[in-house]
């Protein structure tokens, strides 16, 4: 595909994911690949990105003797998520108007 | 030694918490997805190349974040072409790349060159007519005002000139800056897929 996902959406798709439930890394990076197309060393620096702007916390709980970390929505989070979300159905509007249909 | 020791050594050169933080994603990663040192290798390419994408990442988005120093920028720029070089590319994509990063080298380089040669010459001309003029001075007096006039005047110039210099290469290694966080956007992050 020769689309490549651009930094907004993956942040969106992030955010959205993560609005629904707390996740660690390998199970979010697994969510996120149900959607789009990502090797697994592109999540890190979203994550790492996302936390700076305080868009997500992170929190550890015990599993099997260590440590996961998990990621949580901010409400700083929750906002950028709105804005993405009609960023994007305005921008799906006006594209599916002219590629969508057959 | 294992993958993400070796890796960790690679990663010397991010600051402490950086390093921290990476190598324990990366650690809970690898426990939780199940990969071994062999399908590290496969995925993530060896700890090497590896480390190199994850330093040019971080160095990409710290420029990003702060008002950058010509001096970071150049680090950044520096750790990027690496990372580029430790990224899988198709082969039509190196040539594209490889050229762009040469021309744009070379432009930048001849550049700040030409410049500074130029500096240099009208500096050491500008004292020898200032010497020439105190020694003619004594046999003609007109000739070694001028002479000495004159390269007083090219030490003014110089002077005048030197910060609209240093603006002009700072304002040249930005735009390097750019282009190369353009370039290495476009192929480090793509390069990073080995699964593909």
């Amino acid at each position: 595909m020769s689309i490549q996902t651009p930094t907004e959406l993956l942040d969106g798709t992030v955010l959205a994911i993560l609005e629904k439930q707390d996740l660690y890394g390998y199970a979010l990076t697994k969510e996120v690949k149900q959607h789009v197309t990502v090797s697994e060393s592109t999540m890190y620096p979203v994550l790492r990105r996302l936390e700076r702007c305080a868009e997500l916390t992170t929190y550890s709980e015990p599993f099997e003797g260590r440590m996961r970390k998990y990621y949580q929505l901010t409400q700083e989070g929750r906002e950028h998520l709105i804005r993405i979300k009609t960023d994007w159905k305005n921008f799906a509007t006006g594209i599916n108007e002219i590629l969508g249909e057959e | 030694m294992s993958y993400l020791d070796e890796l960790e050594g690679y990663l010397h050169a991010l600051p402490r918490n950086e390093r921290d933080d990476m190598m324990s994603y990366y650690e809970e990663y690898f426990t939780d997805a199940h990969i071994d040192d062999t399908l590290a290798n496969q995925k993530f390419g060896s700890s090497k190349q590896f480390s190199r994408r994850l330093i040019a990442d971080f160095y990409m988005n710290e420029d990003d974040a702060v008002e950058n120093k010509p001096k970071h920028q150049l680090r950044m720029i520096w750790v990027v072409i690496l990372g580029i070089l430790a990224s899988p590319i198709a082969l039509s994509a190196t040539i594209v790349v490889a050229f762009l990063l040469l021309v744009v080298i070379g432009v930048v380089l001849s550049v700040i060159v030409s410049v500074m040669i130029s500096l240099v010459i009208s500096a050491i001309l500008a004292v020898f007519s200032i010497i020439a003029g105190i020694i003619i001075l004594f046999s003609s007096l007109t000739g070694g005002i001028f002479a000495i006039g004159v390269g007083s005047a090219m030490i003014g110039l110089i002077i005048l000139v030197v910060p609209l210099l240093i603006n002009l290469t700072k304002i040249l290694i930005s735009s390097f800056a750019k282009i190369i966080k353009l370039i290495g956007r476009r192929y480090i992050q793509k390069g990073a897929n080995y699964e593909a």
